[in-house]
C-alpha cells in the first residue's frame, strides 16, 4: 500500500538529501550527546588541579595535554560543549521569545503599535551587535548568565523583523480574513493561523544565530566578561592559553577548535533547513 | 534623490536620539555610581561621597541627568575617564586612527577576496573550484576571529617571526589583525556574491549579452556583477558594524592601541564616560555607513530611483 505523502514527512525527506545538511545534523546530534554525557565520556574531573601534572603536551594519557594546573584539556573541552551549547540555546530562546512576541504584535496590530516597536528596533539595529552586547554586559555585570542575557538582547531585531513581515504577508491571506470574518478572536487567528507561517523562517534563523550566539558568547567569555574561571569555557580557556603560546599551543588550540567545529555545524544544519523550508532566506 | 537623501537622514535624529537614551540607561542601572568607582579604593567617608555625587549632579532625577548627557554630547565634551582623570576626547583622536586603519584594511581584504572567490564560484558552480570556495566560506563564517588571531601569532609570529606579534605601528603591525578581522567578512561577501550572481545569470539581459559575442568573463563582470552589486554592498555595510565589533576582540588580541582595546579596557574597569563614548561612536559610525550603502544603490543601478 502506497504511504500519503505528508508536508512533514516531503520536509525530512528533502532534508535527507541535502548532504551539508544532513552532516551538520550529524556532527550537533554527536556533540550533543557528548554534552548530555560529558561526566561519563570525560576521562577526568574538568575541575581537578594537579600541580604535578602542569601543561604537559598532549599524549596517549592527556589526548589534549593539560593546562597550567595540571587539569586535563579534554576532559574540560568536553564539559565546555555543555556551556557553549546553552549559551547558544539559552541566548536564541531569549531572542525568539522576545523577537516573535515583538514582530507579531507590530505586524497583526499595525498602526501605532507597530510604529513604536519598530523604531525601537530601529533602534536596536544602530548599534554593532557585539557592540550591543557588550554595552549590556557592561549594564548587567561580567558573568555567563548574564552573558547569555546579552547576547539574546543583542540578536532579537532579526526575529522581531523576520515574525512581523511574515505576520503582516500571512494577514493578506484569504483562511485569516475568513476567521476575521466570523468574528474569532485575534488570539485564535494569531495562534492558530498565523503562528504556523512564522514557525519556519524562525527556525532557519534560529539554527543559524545559535552559532553566531555561541561565537558571541566566547568572545565575551575571552574579553573576560562572560564565564569566570574555573568553569570550562571555551572562549574563557583559549584566553587562559594566550600567555602560554609558544611553551604550550593546545591550550588555545583545541578550545578554538571546539567553537569553529560546533559553529560549523550549526550552519551547516542552518543552510541545509534553510534550503528545505525557506529558499527564500537564501 | 536630494529630498530622499533629507528624508533618510531626518529619520536618523529619532534613531540616535533612541541609541542615547539606551546608552545612557545602559550605565545609570549599574547598581553603584561613577563615584563608587571613583572613590572605591581611597577610603572615602559617606560625606564625601555624598558631597562629589551632589557636584556631579547625580542626585539628579533621571531626565534631568540624561538631558545633561545629551547636551554634553551634541557639544562634543565627552567628560574625563572617572578611572585615569584623562579626557575622553583627546584618547579617542589619539586612538581612533588606529581603528579606522584596520576596519579599513579589513574591509578592503573582505571585499578584494570575497567578490572574486564568489565570482569564480557561480561561473563554476557545482566544481571541486566552488566547493573548495564555499568550504573556505563556511569555515570562515564559523571561526571566531580571537582564534584565529591567535593562530597567527602562533605560525607567523612566534613560528616564523614575519610579522610583530602585539602593537601599534606600520604596515607589518597591520597585516595580522587585519587578515584576522577581514576573513569572516571575504565569507560573508563570498557567499552574498555567489548567490545574488547566480540569480541574475540566467537573466534575459545576460543572454543578450552573451548573443551579442562578448567575452564570458565581461558578460560576469560587467553585467552580472554590476547587477548583484546591490546585494553585496548592503552586506558591506552590515560588515562594517561586525568589523567595529570585531575591532573590541582583535585589538585585544593583537594588543593594538585603537578604540576596541579602549572600550574593551573601559568596560573591565567599570569606566562609564569612556564606555558611553566608544559605544556611541560605534553606532554612530555604523548608522553613517549605512546611509552611505544607501545612498550608492542608485550610483551602481541606474534603475534604482529615490523619490
Amino acid at each position: 500500500m502506497e504511504q500519503r505523502s505528508t508536508p512533514s514527512r516531503k520536509v525530512l525527506r528533502r532534508f535527507f538529501r541535502h548532504r551539508g545538511g544532513v552532516l551538520g545534523a550529524l556532527l550537533m546530534f554527536s556533540l550533543i550527546v557528548i554534552a548530555v554525557f560529558a561526566p561519563q565520556v570525560a576521562p577526568f574531573d574538568p575541575l581537578a588541579v594537579s600541580p604535578f601534572d602542569a601543561l604537559l603536551p598532549p599524549s596517549t594519557e592527556h589526548w589534549m595535554g593539560t593546562d597550567t594546573l595540571g587539569r586535563d584539556m579534554l576532559s574540560r573541552v568536553i564539559f565546555g560543549s555543555r556551556i557553549s551549547l546553552r549559551l547558544g540555546l539559552v541566548s536564541v530562546s531569549i531572542a525568539l521569545t522576545i523577537g516573535v512576541i515583538v514582530g507579531s504584535l507590530a505586524g497583526y496590530i499595525g498602526g501605532r503599535v507597530d510604529d513604536v516597536l519598530m523604531r525601537i528596533i530601529d533602534v536596536l539595529l544602530a548599534f554593532p551587535s557585539l557592540i550591543l552586547a557588550l554595552l549590556a554586559v557592561f549594564a548587567l555585570g561580567p558573568g555567563l548568565t548574564n552573558a547569555m542575557i546579552a547576547v539574546g538582547i543583542s540578536a532579537i531585531p532579526s526575529y522581531a523583523r523576520v515574525t512581523r513581515g511574515e505576520v503582516l504577508s500571512a494577514k493578506e491571506n484569504l483562511y485569516v480574513q475568513a476567521a476575521e470574518a466570523v468574528g474569532a478572536p485575534a488570539l485564535v487567528i494569531m495562534f492558530r493561523h498565523i503562528l504556523p507561517n512564522i514557525i519556519a523562517p524562525n527556525i532557519v534563523i534560529a539554527a543559524l544565530g545559535t552559532g553566531t550566539a555561541i561565537l558571541a558568547g566566547s568572545a565575551l567569555s575571552f574579553l573576560g566578561l562572560g564565564a569566570q574561571a574555573p568553569t570550562p569555557e571555551w572562549g574563557l580557556m583559549l584566553a587562559q592559553g594566550r600567555g602560554f603560546m609558544q611553551l604550550a599551543w593546545w591550550l588555545s588550540f583545541f578550545p578554538g577548535f571546539a567553537i569553529m567545529l560546533t559553529v560549523m555545524s550549526l550552519n551547516l544544519l542552518g543552510d541545509g533547513l534553510r534550503d528545505v523550508l525557506d529558499p527564500r532566506l537564501n | 534623490m536630494w529630498s530622499y537623501a533629507v528624508r533618510r537622514v531626518v529619520t536618523l535624529i529619532p534613531v540616535l536620539f533612541g541609541v542615547s537614551f539606551l546608552v545612557f540607561a545602559g550605565m545609570y542601572i549599574i547598581p553603584g555610581d561613577a563615584v563608587d568607582m571613583m572613590l572605591a579604593e581611597t577610603g572615602a567617608t559617606a560625606e564625601d561621597l555624598a558631597r562629589l555625587r551632589n557636584q556631579l549632579g547625580l542626585d539628579d532625577p533621571f531626565m534631568v541627568q540624561y538631558g545633561r548627557f545629551l547636551g554634553q554630547m551634541v557639544r562634543g565634551d565627552l567628560g574625563e575617564s572617572i578611572v585615569t582623570g584623562r579626557d575622553v576626547k583627546q584618547q579617542i583622536r589619539n586612538q581612533l586612527p588606529a581603528t579606522i586603519e584596520l576596519t579599513m584594511a579589513a574591509l578592503a581584504i573582505a571585499f578584494l577576496f570575497g567578490v572574486p572567490l564568489g565570482i569564480v564560484s557561480a561561473i563554476k558552480r557545482g566544481s571541486w573550484i566552488d566547493a573548495v570556495s564555499m568550504m573556505i566560506a563556511l569555515i570562515g563564517v564559523s571561526m571566531p576571529n580571537f582564534w584565529l588571531g591567535l593562530l597567527f601569532i602562533m605560525g607567523f609570529s612566534l613560528g616564523l617571526g614575519w610579522f610583530p606579534a602585539a602593537g601599534t605601528g606600520g604596515l607589518d603591525h597591520l597585516v595580522m589583525p587585519a587578515m584576522t578581522l577581514g576573513f569572516s567578512g571575504i565569507a560573508v561577501i563570498a557567499r552574498v556574491s555567489r548567490s545574488s550572481l547566480l540569480e541574475v545569470m540566467n537573466t534575459d539581459f545576460m543572454r543578450t549579452a552573451r548573443s551579442k559575442g562578448l567575452r564570458e568573463h565581461s558578460v560576469v563582470i560587467k553585467h552580472g556583477m554590476r547587477n548583484a552589486m546591490a546585494s553585496v554592498l548592503t552586506i558591506v555595510g552590515l560588515q562594517f558594524g561586525a568589523l567595529l565589533g570585531g575591532s573590541v576582540v582583535v585589538e585585544t588580541v593583537f594588543g593594538r592601541q585603537g578604540i576596541g582595546f579602549l572600550a574593551a579596557n573601559a568596560i573591565q574597569r567599570g569606566d562609564f564616560t569612556l564606555v558611553q563614548a566608544t559605544v556611541m561612536l560605534a553606532s554612530l559610525a555604523f548608522v553613517l555607513v549605512n546611509l552611505l550603502v544607501d545612498f550608492s544603490y542608485s550610483l551602481l543601478d541606474p534603475r534604482i530611483r529615490y523619490t
